[in-house]
């Protein structure tokens, strides 16, 4: 069944279509979440949240992009989440381990064919950007993860972030800009096709 | 090196590379690159930057997220329905049994019923055979019947319809009929009597009445009630009609006919009921299973 097939029946209060609908957009609202949170259990109280809310409110839903119309809520959730704690400041929790030793990156980031090494490399440059992404403003780091990461173009973000396209544009220069000053010490870590680039066009 | 340029040129820089800059304004940045270093050394830093974010490890979801009713706040849709499916099931079952009871047992009062019957047929037949050889009348008795002389004077005396009522039987008549029965002869219109009023002898009289008996034999045979038949005895008042005998047979019809629509209407109404609460049944565990 197609997806406008799938919204329609939603709409009518058809949960499973809803649930069909989840399972084909889970993994894009999760990780708009992980990287707007930081933490897997924060981006999964907000995915949920997030696709809570959508249920109650599809009737809302006027057409255009559903992931756009999706993604905009679970931003909306981690922005309410981001300044609930930025109220009440906490220690965030790390996993733990079966030794009480605390788990840098949960079980379900690691990929088996990789090699030791490379998994500790990975997981040390994914922890880099992630804290780097972490020290933008939710402006800014919204709009860098849903262009650079998730791959939206610009009109698509403007549609998620409800500003105009001029505002996507600005704030993503600013928080490449801002990234690339992050990373910097980094690069070590980065793998050498990135580091080959030729400059020219793009 | 890098630290020359402004925020539009960073903007400007950040956009070409989404190619997202307009034919114009790319081409004047292009022609700014040319000329500047530090334009195409922020260019490389915003490539590397933009690669390691798209080259970051893929996130997937660590488990389903799909909504439960209670977690959507939706009630399920089916358990209304499919708590009747039960109460269906046994009123069909029961509808059904109930149809066959009643099934059976009219077939089989209808079979003791019918033998009495198909048996009482030839009785009748074999009565309505014998009647004319019995003397079902006496000739005395003849004159007390509702036929007689004055009712033919009124005959004569005007044509009216004759509408008569007779019972029978009486005990004067010596008829052994379990039951009452009441005969209703036909409206009969009379042609006017050429003879005088109450005048004339015996042999006027007798003409008279074999004429109108010969005028009202084809009404009296016209009626299908066929057991009892009085026919002309030589009396002194010979005014015989032949009257169309009780319908036995048609009175137990009839009053089996009752019973016989009640039952009918039974069996319709089991089977009505069983047939739809069934249907309605698989209708609602079909829904139930979807």
């Amino acid at each position: 069944m197609d997806e406008a097939a799938l919204i329609s029946d939603a709409r009518q209060g058809d949960l499973n279509a809803f649930n069909r609908l989840i399972l084909a957009y889970q993994d894009l609202v999760y990780a708009q979440a992980y990287r707007m949170m930081g933490e897997p259990e924060a981006a999964e109280d907000a995915t949920q949240e997030a696709f809570i809310s959508a249920f109650r409110s599809i009737r809302s839903y006027r057409g255009g992009s559903f992931r756009a119309w999706l993604l905009r809520i679970v931003t909306n959730a981690c922005y309410d989440e981001l300044r609930r704690r930025k109220r009440r400041p906490t220690t965030p929790l790390e996993p733990m381990d079966a030794e009480d030793e605390e788990i840098e990156s949960p079980h379900w980031l690691a990929d088996p064919s990789e090699s030791p090494e490379d998994r500790t490399e990975r997981l040390e440059l994914d922890q880099a950007i992630q804290n780097c992404l972490e020290d933008l403003p939710p402006d800014f780091r919204s709009v860098v993860v849903l262009v650079d990461i998730q791959g939206f173009d610009y009109i698509e973000a403007a549609e998620v972030i409800k500003k105009p396209v001029g505002t996507v544009k600005s704030r993503l220069s600013r928080a490449r800009l801002r990234l690339r000053d992050c990373l910097q010490g980094w690069w070590e870590l980065i793998p050498a096709q990135f580091r080959l680039v030729n400059e020219g066009k793009p | 090196m890098t630290t020359n340029l402004t925020p539009r040129d960073w903007e400007a820089l950040s956009a070409y590379l989404d190619g997202q800059l307009a034919p114009k304004e790319q081409q004047l940045l292009e022609a700014r690159m040319r000329s500047r270093a530090d334009l195409r050394a922020a260019m490389e830093e915003l490539r590397r930057t933009r690669a390691v974010l798209r080259a970051h490890l893929e996130v997937r979801a660590p488990r389903n997220f799909t909504l439960t009713p209670e977690m959507a706040g939706v009630r399920p849709r089916s358990r209304p329905t499919v708590a009747f499916f039960p109460a269906l099931r046994l009123t069909s079952a029961i509808s059904s049994l109930l149809f066959v009871l009643v099934a059976l047992s009219e077939l089989l009062i209808g079979g003791r019923l019918a033998l009495p019957m198909a048996a009482g047929e030839p009785q009748r037949e074999a009565m309505s055979e014998a009647a004319p050889q019995e003397p079902v009348l006496e000739p005395s008795a003849a004159p007390a019947m509702a036929v007689e002389a004055p009712a033919a004077e009124e005959v004569e005396a005007t044509p009216q319809p004759v509408a008569k009522a007779v019972e029978a039987p009486t005990p004067s008549l010596g008829l052994e009929l379990a039951q009452p029965i009441v005969i209703e002869t036909e409206t009969v219109e009379l042609p006017p009597f050429a003879g005088g009023m109450g005048g004339g002898d015996g042999a006027d009289e007798t003409q008279l009445d074999e004429e109108a008996l010969s005028q009202m034999a084809p009404i009296a045979t016209a009626t299908p009630l066929p057991t009892l038949t009085f026919t002309p005895q030589p009396s002194p008042s010979p005014t015989v009609m032949e009257q169309p005998t009780a319908p036995a047979p048609d009175r137990a019809r009839f009053a089996r006919f009752p019973e016989w629509t009640v039952l009918r209407w039974v069996e319709i109404t089991l089977a009505i009921v069983g047939l739809s609460t069934g249907l309605l049944a698989i209708i609602l565990h079909r829904r139930g299973r979807s």
